[in-house]
């Protein structure tokens, strides 16, 4: 039987000392554990643990989780998840209701970020955020991401342009919207 | 390509009498125009694909989707067809254009693009890899043959042979691409392709044995090595020579970076053609069977 199988090709890869040159990359910062108050970022940022978040809704708007500050900056998930309060349908947002939860925003702002593979989940309303109404945002990348679960879409996107979103897995939201118009993205 | 399954639920619509939930897996709702929304995989949502109301939702192109399974099945049960669809479409009529979508359900003013479950291109690259990789073991499985059983049709002198002889062919035209071997063996459609040729030129440039890949995907190495082939990299050719079955490993090796080396093994024989004749042949139509 081994006689009649066709060729094989091995395929063997010999590093001598493997020297893969990479970029020097910028100091990022690192997140893990609780967040209690809206964690905004000025600078390259990673996951190195989950986190939970815990942030209450004391602003008009949206109570991000995780929110981009600053333009051109990029947040790496590196295989971890982020985890909201609530599990859908309950304690989910009403469309009345001026205040919410958001896992990660990106309003007002160009060239930002987020990269996967990594999950957003359990959020009042939306997983992501990107822009509003009267806030733009642009060239803004989500890539390999995977919202799940959260109450409204998965991703929601208002005045948003030039933007990129890849590879991205949007599973089981909107299961909470409460008559919203919503789902994945 | 994006993802999009088992978002929504049936009890969200936008009024109590509404026959239909308004979630989905992609939405384009508001003011959404001129976006393009292709080659994603949109399953098992309340609706898959969702054009809001209100005339805002004009210009998008959504393409080369699979869109199935909207709403699943159970939702359907439970709630009525008419809960969702693949394609949920509340634009103005021909507003937007839909091209190639796999779908099966649509409500909606029209025209409706689906049912439609026509050839994917995605399935269509796939078929073709596999066609090509069928036809390649096919045919080294008949050469195969040809060489242990006596009155195989395929290769008659090899019965001529004593055992432990290589066998070399009568003169033999082959025609097919010149291609850089060890990228062939590893994806033979990308090494085909005009795409490659650059990569295929570094390849050469660091003495990547290059060979002739017939259209059943069959290697012909020639004999003197690279000199005849090398200006005719990703041509087609016609060669004619005599062919001799090579049984020993052969190592195709590269340098890769500095420092590295990649090795590709060949094991189980491969053949090896002694170049007469060569000549140029104008690119290989490609055609509906």
């Amino acid at each position: 039987m081994t006689q009649l199988l066709p060729r094989r090709v091995t395929l063997s890869v010999f590093c001598v000392f493997a020297l893969f040159v990479c970029g020097a990359r910028a100091q990022a910062d690192d997140i893990s554990g609780t967040i209690n108050s809206t964690l905004v970022l000025y600078n390259d940022s990673e996951l190195n643990g989950d986190v939970t978040c815990a942030v209450p809704l004391t602003n008009p708007g949206a109570n991000p989780c995780i929110s981009f500050g600053a333009d051109h900056i990029k947040l790496r998930l590196n295989g971890h998840t982020i985890t909201g309060p609530v599990t859908p349908p309950t304690g989910c947002s009403l469309p009345t209701d001026s205040k919410y939860g958001v896992g990660i925003a990106a309003i007002d702002r160009t060239d930002v970020k987020i990269e996967g593979p990594g999950i957003i989940q359990h959020f009042e309303r939306w997983g992501l955020l990107i822009g509003l109404t009267g806030h733009p945002s642009s060239e803004v990348t989500v890539k390999k991401v995977t919202a799940y679960r959260n109450c409204w879409s998965g991703m929601q996107t208002f005045s948003t342009s030039d933007s990129n979103f890849e590879d991205n897995v949007f599973a089981s939201d909107a299961g909470g919207s409460n008559g919203a118009s919503c789902g994945g993205t | 390509m994006n993802t999009f399954t088992g978002n929504g639920s049936a009890a969200s619509k936008s009024s109590p009498s509404a026959p239909n939930s308004n979630n989905f897996g992609l939405g384009l709702l508001g003011v959404s125009q001129h976006n393009l929304i292709e080659n994603n995989k949109i399953g098992g949502n309340l609706n898959g694909v969702y054009l809001g109301a209100g005339g805002n939702v004009t210009g998008n192109i959504i393409r080369r989707n699979v869109i199935l399974g909207n709403p699943p099945a159970e939702a359907i049960r439970e709630f009525g067809v008419s809960i969702g669809a693949d394609i949920q479409d509340f634009s103005p009529p021909g507003t937007n254009t839909f091209e190639g979508n796999r779908c099966l359900s649509y409500a909606g003013a029209g025209p409706s693009p689906c049912p439609n479950l026509g050839e994917h291109q995605e399935d269509a690259e796939e078929e073709a890899v596999a066609a090509f990789v069928r036809n390649r073991h096919a045919s080294q499985a008949r050469v195969f043959n040809a060489v242990y059983r006596l009155n195989s049709p395929f290769l008659p002198k090899a019965a001529r042979f004593a055992p432990g002889r290589t066998p070399e062919s009568d003169s033999v035209t082959v025609t097919g691409k010149v291609v850089d071997a060890a990228c062939f063996m590893m994806h033979a459609l990308a090494a085909t392709r005009a795409s490659h040729i650059d990569c295929g030129a570094a390849c050469l440039a660091r003495g990547v044995p290059l060979a002739i890949a017939t259209d059943d995907g069959v290697l012909y190495f020639p004999a003197d090595g690279n000199q005849r082939l090398k200006s005719l990299l990703n041509a087609r050719v016609r060669a004619s020579g005599t062919v001799l079955e090579k049984h020993d490993p052969m190592e195709l090796k590269m340098p890769v970076g500095d420092k590295n080396q990649m090795v590709v093994r060949v094991e189980g024989g491969y053949k090896q053609i002694t170049i007469q004749t060569l000549e140029k042949m104008p690119p290989a139509k490609r055609g509906a069977a």
